[in-house]
């Protein structure tokens, strides 16, 4: 029912962050980054709406995931911005913000009221909106590596460029590591073992280790800055398969207690 | 001093070499027995794997291949090996401990698969040598590097050599009298120091939902425990900590039995403070100046 309002504050929400990035491309930061914040206060007051009309936080279903991912996802794109003004960077995350949204829009779910009980845990808001942080910065590091990789193709990325790759994988990184061991702590108190090796967490244990090996290699080969990008195209897939993939997965599917 | 390095092709052959000594060894002796890493077998192997790793540390300016074994060229072939193994385990149903299945690599119980565990230990052995070089080779700059090594290493060290000691058992507990005895993951019966019986049970509908048992703890020495024990709120007791399960949901809260999980891990103290690092290492990561 909750979902019928979605698409007002949705297109409301994206319209401000279109003008958000056209403002970026015209050279206009104040502008910018007012409009792309405006548009982030339009989408978290639906969400602060939903978590108060369903009296829980609303991270349950995929499609909830999905709304915390579009919000922060404009969020991790003004960070880089404001930084560094990159005038691309708020049309990339508005794009993929838009994406997720649209998945919603199309695939609206219902939702019952209440919790199950194995999730009313004070774990449970904090792990899943860390996550859903780590992986908005780390969705912009794919960004950035799709940009250097196809459109900046015909010349060698610059140092800078390279820097903000760093920068928002050890910021992403720094998050999946807070979210995986919250799970782990979490895990341990309430299904009485830290780590399973659930579908879940094998998957979000590969997604950390494959950015811990950009890091290394990055040290390792600071020339190799092909080699750097694709390794953020691969990590960003396990990404994506830990986060739904493995609802998916014929291994996965009836094994794991995280598929939702 | 040795002017030979090696290579990071030295550093894939090396990390391809170890499954495929793998999968020999596994063809040649089956699986890996974690069960042969019972206490004291366990610490005894984490002792002597440090020990070992502070000799080639020690020694290491002897040998071009004990220096290698500290590089990020032995270092990022082992990691991404490792990522590629634990792939294959996310995308290959894995099956329940103890079944055993017709599986040539083994890739099927990953986690007892030979050529998974050691490239986990090889990495591990770098790790050790990453962590001893920081230690020695003291910046301040690499502090937070240095603290995520080593809450990564503990957790690593602790959680597979505490696994053999851990013990998770399912005990049905009813209102007539108490149980000392539990079932683990095969089925086996096994004694335990504490006998439970259920004294009442009940569920609340409002303001959410919340399963409570009504639960009386015995010890040997004939103490007594009268606690409530809801899901998310276990009951430490004796080393044991004991975790509501499941009901006779057709009885609902006239049920005559509860399961409840007992779970001992002795080992946890070290995991715990191997992820307290990881997190405090992760946090410096976000605040120190990189450049």
């Amino acid at each position: 029912m909750f979902w019928n309002f979605f698409p007002y504050f949705a297109i409301a929400s994206v319209l401000l962050w279109v003008a958000g990035a056209f403002f970026a491309w015209k050279s206009r930061p104040r502008a910018a980054i007012s409009l792309t914040a405006a548009g982030l206060l339009v989408f978290f007051a639906y969400m602060l709406w939903m978590w108060i009309a369903l009296e829980r936080p609303p991270m349950r279903t995929q499609g909830e995931t999905r709304l915390w991912y579009s919000f922060f996802l404009p969020l991790a794109g003004v960070l880089v911005y404001s930084r560094r003004h990159y005038k691309w960077v708020l049309s990339f995350s508005t794009l993929m913000a838009a994406v997720y949204i649209c998945v919603n829009l199309f695939k609206p779910e219902i939702h019952s009221k209440t919790l199950m009980p194995a999730l009313q845990s004070p774990w449970f808001a904090p792990h899943v909106i860390v996550y859903m942080f780590a992986y908005a910065i780390l969705g912009a590091a794919f960004l950035m590596a799709l940009y250097l990789l196809i459109f900046k193709r015909k010349s060698k990325p610059s140092a800078e460029d390279m820097d903000t790759c760093d920068d928002l994988v050890y910021t992403g990184l720094a998050f999946l590591t807070f979210g995986m061991l919250m799970g782990a702590l979490w895990a341990k108190e309430a299904w009485g073992h830290y780590w399973a090796w659930d579908p879940k967490e094998t998957w979000a244990l590969i997604t950390w280790m494959c950015y811990l090996t950009y890091i290394h290699f990055r040290r390792l080969s600071p020339k190799n800055t092909g080699a750097a990008l694709w390794i953020l195209i691969a990590s960003f897939a396990c990404l994506q398969m830990c986060w739904w993939g493995i609802n998916y997965l014929p291994s996965a599917k009836s094994t794991s207690v995280h598929v939702y | 001093m040795s002017d030979k390095r090696l290579s990071i092709t030295e550093g894939w052959v090396a990390a391809a070499g170890l499954v495929v000594l793998g999968l020999i060894v596994r063809l040649v002796a089956g699986p890996f027995r974690w069960d042969v890493f019972a206490w004291p077998v366990n610490i005894i192997a984490a002792a002597l794997f440090i020990a070992g790793g502070v000799c080639v540390f020690l020694f290491r300016k002897k040998s071009p291949v004990l220096e290698f074994l500290g590089s990020l060229q032995a270092a990022v072939p082992a990691m991404s090996v490792a990522v590629v193994l634990t792939i294959v385990m996310g995308l290959v149903r894995q099956v329940p401990a103890g079944m055993t299945v017709r599986d040539p690599f083994g890739f099927r119980s990953m986690l007892s698969s030979w050529p998974f565990v050691l490239i986990y230990i090889y990495m591990e052995f770098i790790l050790l040598q990453a962590i001893l070089r920081e230690i020695t080779s003291w910046r301040w700059k690499a502090f937070p590097a240095l603290v995520f090594h080593v809450g990564f290493f503990t957790v690593l060290l602790a959680g597979a050599m505490g696994s053999p000691d851990m013990a998770m058992l399912e005990m049905e507990v009813n209102r007539q009298s108490p149980q000392w005895s539990a079932v683990d993951e095969m089925g086996k019966t096994h004694e335990v120091p504490l006998g439970i019986q259920l004294l009442g049970f009940d569920i609340k509908e409002a303001p959410r939902i919340r399963y409570e048992a009504d639960i009386q703890v015995l010890d040997k020495s004939g103490a007594e425990r009268r606690t409530i024990l809801a899901v998310n709120e276990p009951l430490t007791m004796d080393g044991w900590k004991i975790y509501l399960a499941d009901y006779d949901a057709a009885m609902g809260s006239r049920t005559e039995t509860v399961v409840l999980e007992m779970v001992r891990d002795p080992w946890l103290p070290a995991v715990f403070a191997g992820i307290y690092l990881m997190l405090a290492g992760a946090a410096m990561m976000l605040f120190v100046k990189r450049r």
